[in-house]
């Protein structure tokens, strides 16, 4: 350890050279950037400058691509909070108050609570990586198809509290959300499932096109047609958070650190699961449940938290064992790989002069993402101030052209289309829509979990309950959906009723 | 000309002016077509066209890697062309090849093909593939990971031998780790029930990253995927290659025996060749496929391949049209079997 410590600090060295530096800030820049554009996600953003790698030195590349990844996850809030619509789909679950403190002149307070989050908890996963990352690497290996099975139980009981009002409309979209999410082919036989005949499902709804749809496109097309917004009309408090904002937020940051940081360890898991669930604890934790979809700032602590840590301990088990665990990942492997490092337990000893200044620009890169955020929201709120007659065809625009480069495939831009229409229908319907982005992400890979087990044990369903770690994530799981139920009771005592504003 | 307005080019980018910048390019321009051109296609590749590659995966994975090498390789031998991957992922590689086969004929637009994964996707009646070997010209192989199977280093399994006894001893019991249904892989586990009579249980999973992780774990007993897929591993030394399903050794896995030299005679692998969509002027497609083979012949990239842990194995129009035809006898075999 004392060695790794040494190597960190030469890597800091070699990161801090001018020309890294600069890499790092280009990709802190554009990786803010393609978060704040709704619909472009890290990935996009990556895989625009992935030939740049070629012509830079791996060093530098990768360190800019780095950036860009962890970087975006900065940028998105700003757009979920000021414009209503995701600027990734991590962001989706911050949209729930996030909005509202906007509507209601805080979104100073709010842009400023996530990038302070955003930088603990991405700063406290780079450090893990560099000091315990080998002792952590079993967690993750300690997943396998029935713990992670239980995972998402977990995942899927914040259902429960995320239900508002009526839990029946929440569970309808629930259920609407497993149904589209069994569209492409089965997992274990092979065959087209619900494709409707279009080639493009064989492999699942994608999840970027539905989400920018039923969120982003729908929310323009209702501003269209509704009362104009009050959000823009509030009187913009103070742009940054007050004291109780600050004491407010630190148990919500820090239960976002520990928790993305655990999700991130386990590859297959994504930012999104890790921010929905934050949400839910925050949600199950809170000596007031009630204020939560009404502007609570927990509500956007945690899950922004919650996702940049994930994001920087998803590349434990890259750096470690070579894993990447989501498509993100996959494409910083990829750069690895083209540059000749192939990701894995030896790089650490057989490119140390290469790997410590990544992991060190990582620290350098959150700061300056900090630095960069802060002082920028002033800026950045202005947003709020372009007519909507401009805001909207742009921000159409760029939802458009995000959703068709995950892909590049112009199906995913009708069908981004489609869920827009869909999600007026149910907005109208006053149907809650956080619930079929969260069983959309969760079920297909917890039918893809749940079916490996049974592929293991033949056909047992005990395996599911086997191991103590599988044993506990359900007990948790189960305890997170009782809880609507005893909140509930707190209110009948006579607390604070819910607000009447909707 | 072309001369004198060489050494100016250097001090007038810096500067920046659009005129010296216009001028600079002109001359790139210039040079690019005052170089001698082969006799088989004058015009082609014309200077500051821009090339296409088709690649039916995400950034990032294998197939990705090969194709953005060629990219780079290629606009080093064409100078003033430039060629853009464009990844076209979806319903394994079946929207990617499916692009590829609908693609402008124009000579500016090719792209990768994996094999035998390409095949399963044409002979699988269910996925209605609007495409067959006859819609593509292939111009050459490029690079091939073959066939392995892998246990975590503390199996008692010491050879495929020791497996499949064990396979043997209770039928359907030992699980391996696959990714996807009737791919690649899950064929290789089937050819070798087939080869030896026996049954394992095969445990699907999304990509071989998150087999291995299921692997490292100790939830199954094996994974079958390709020697690319543990080289990493097994350095570190928590993983153990028991065969590797080729007719040699792979130079990525010294010492680990083939499957053919422990009785099995099973040969598969990952290729990652090229293609044009058919009605592509075969003129252009060989052009393009001689500059493939010089890619992957030339000294100077060894070292690069060996880096990135390409195993590079070139092959001609005609021997990959050879392999290609081989490999939809063996696949269609497989499924004939499993259906």
């Amino acid at each position: 350890m004392t060695s790794s410590l040494y190597d960190f600090i030469v890597g800091f060295g070699i990161a801090l050279t001018p020309e890294n530096l600069l890499y790092a800030l280009i990709g802190c820049l554009v990786g803010t950037l393609v978060g704040v554009l709704p619909g472009i996600g890290s990935a996009g953003g990556m895989v625009i400058l992935l030939p740049l790698t070629y012509k830079l030195d791996p060093t530098g590349a990768i360190i800019m691509l780095a950036a860009i990844f962890y970087g975006s996850y900065y940028g998105g809030t700003i757009s979920t909070v000021l414009m209503s619509v995701p600027g990734e789909v991590a962001s989706v679950v911050t949209m729930l108050d996030g909005t509202e403190m906007a509507r209601k002149g805080r979104a100073g307070a709010a842009l400023s609570i996530a990038a302070i989050g955003s930088f603990i908890g991405g700063t406290a996963a780079v450090l893990a990586l560099v000091f315990i990352a080998p002792l952590l690497t079993d967690v993750a290996l300690k997943f396998g198809p029935p713990e992670f099975f239980a995972l998402l139980f977990i995942g899927l009981a914040t259902l429960a509290l995320l239900a508002g009002d009526s839990m029946l409309r929440a569970l309808a979209m629930a259920v609407f959300g497993l149904l589209l999410g069994t569209i492409g082919t089965d997992p274990t036989m092979g065959t087209p499932r619900f494709d409707l005949g279009f080639t493009n499902l064989l492999g699942g709804l994608d999840f970027v096109p539905v989400v920018m749809g039923l969120f982003g496109l729908s929310e323009i097309l209702l501003a269209a047609d509704g009362p104009p917004p009050t959000l823009r009309e509030a009187k913009l408090s103070s742009l940054y958070p007050t004291k109780q904002d600050m004491k407010d937020s630190a148990g919500p940051i820090a239960r976002g650190t520990v928790l993305g940081f655990f999700l991130g360890l386990v590859p297959g898991t994504t930012q999104a699961l890790a921010s929905f669930i934050s949400y839910g604890v925050e949600k199950a934790v809170s000596r007031r449940p009630w204020t939560f979809g009404t502007g609570a700032i927990e509500g956007v602590a945690g899950p922004e938290t919650a996702n940049n840590s994930h994001a920087n301990a998803a590349l434990i088990p890259l750096f470690t064992l070579g894993i990447p665990g989501s498509p993100s990942v996959a494409i910083l492997l990829g750069a690895f790989i083209m540059n000749g490092l192939a990701p894995g337990p030896l790089l650490f000893s057989e490119k140390p002069e290469i790997v410590w200044p990544i992991i060190a620009s990582m620290i350098i890169g959150n700061l300056m993402l900090l630095i960069l955020n802060v002082p920028l929201i002033g800026l950045w709120v202005r947003i709020l101030k372009v007519p909507l007659g401009i805001l909207n065809p742009l921000i159409i625009l760029f939802i458009c052209l995000g959703t068709y480069l995950v892909n590049n495939a112009v199906f995913d831009v009708w069908v981004m289309l489609l869920f827009g229409l869909i999600g007026v229908v149910l907005r109208k319907l006053e149907f809650p829509l956080a619930p079929i982005a969260l069983t959309l992400i969760i079920g297909p890979l917890m039918e893809g979990a749940l079916r490996q087990a049974l592929s293991i044990s033949r056909g047992n369903v005990d395996i599911l309950f086997r191991s103590p770690l599988a044993c506990i994530l359900l007990i948790c799981g189960v305890i997170v959906l009782t809880v609507p139920l005893w909140s509930r009771r707190a209110r009948a005592r006579g607390q604070l009723g819910k607000d009447a504003t909707d | 000309m072309t001369k004198r307005t060489q050494p100016d080019r250097a001090p007038g980018m810096q500067i920046g002016s659009r005129r010296t910048f216009l001028a600079a390019a002109l001359t790139v321009t210039g040079l690019a077509l005052l170089a001698p051109s082969p006799a088989s296609a004058q015009a082609y590749p014309e200077p500051g066209k821009r090339f296409t590659i088709i690649v039916a995966g995400s950034a990032g994975s294998g197939t990705d890697i090969n194709a953005r090498f060629v990219a780079a390789a290629m606009e080093k031998e064409f100078p003033g062309t430039s060629f853009q991957v464009v990844n076209r992922p979806g319903a394994g590689v079946q929207v990617g090849v499916q692009a590829l086969a609908d693609a402008p004929k124009d000579g500016y637009t090719f792209g990768l093909i994996s094999l035998p994964t390409a095949i399963t996707v044409m002979l699988d009646p269910s996925r209605k593939a609007n495409f067959n070997k006859e819609s593509f010209i292939g111009i050459g192989n490029f690079s091939y990971d073959a066939g392995a199977i892998a246990v975590r280093a503390d199996s008692p399994y010491k050879s495929l031998g020791d497996l499949i006894a064990a396979a043997k001893e209770k039928p359907a019991e030992r699980t391996v780790g696959v990714v996807g249904p009737r791919g690649r892989e899950h064929l290789d586990v089937i050819a070798m029930e087939q080869g030896a009579g026996v049954s394992f249980t095969p445990v699907f999973h999304n990509d071989s990253g998150l087999a291995l992780n299921t692997l490292l774990g100790g939830n199954i007993d094996a994974v079958q995927g390709s020697v690319g897929d543990f080289v990493a591993q097994v350095k570190s030394g928590r993983v153990r290659i028991l065969a590797v399903f080729d007719k040699q050794e792979s130079a990525y896995a010294p010492g680990v025996p083939t499957a053919e030299s422990q009785g099995f005679k099973i040969y598969s692998g990952t290729s990652r060749g090229f293609a044009f969509p058919a009605g592509v002027d075969p003129k252009m497609a060989a052009r393009i496929g001689e500059t493939l083979g010089k890619i992957a012949n030339s000294p100077e990239y060894k070292s690069k391949f060996a880096e990135m842990g390409l195993e590079i194995r070139y092959m001609d129009a005609a021997q990959y049209n050879t392999y290609w035809n081989g490999e939809v006898a063996r696949i269609s075999s497989l499924l004939s079997k499993i259906n």
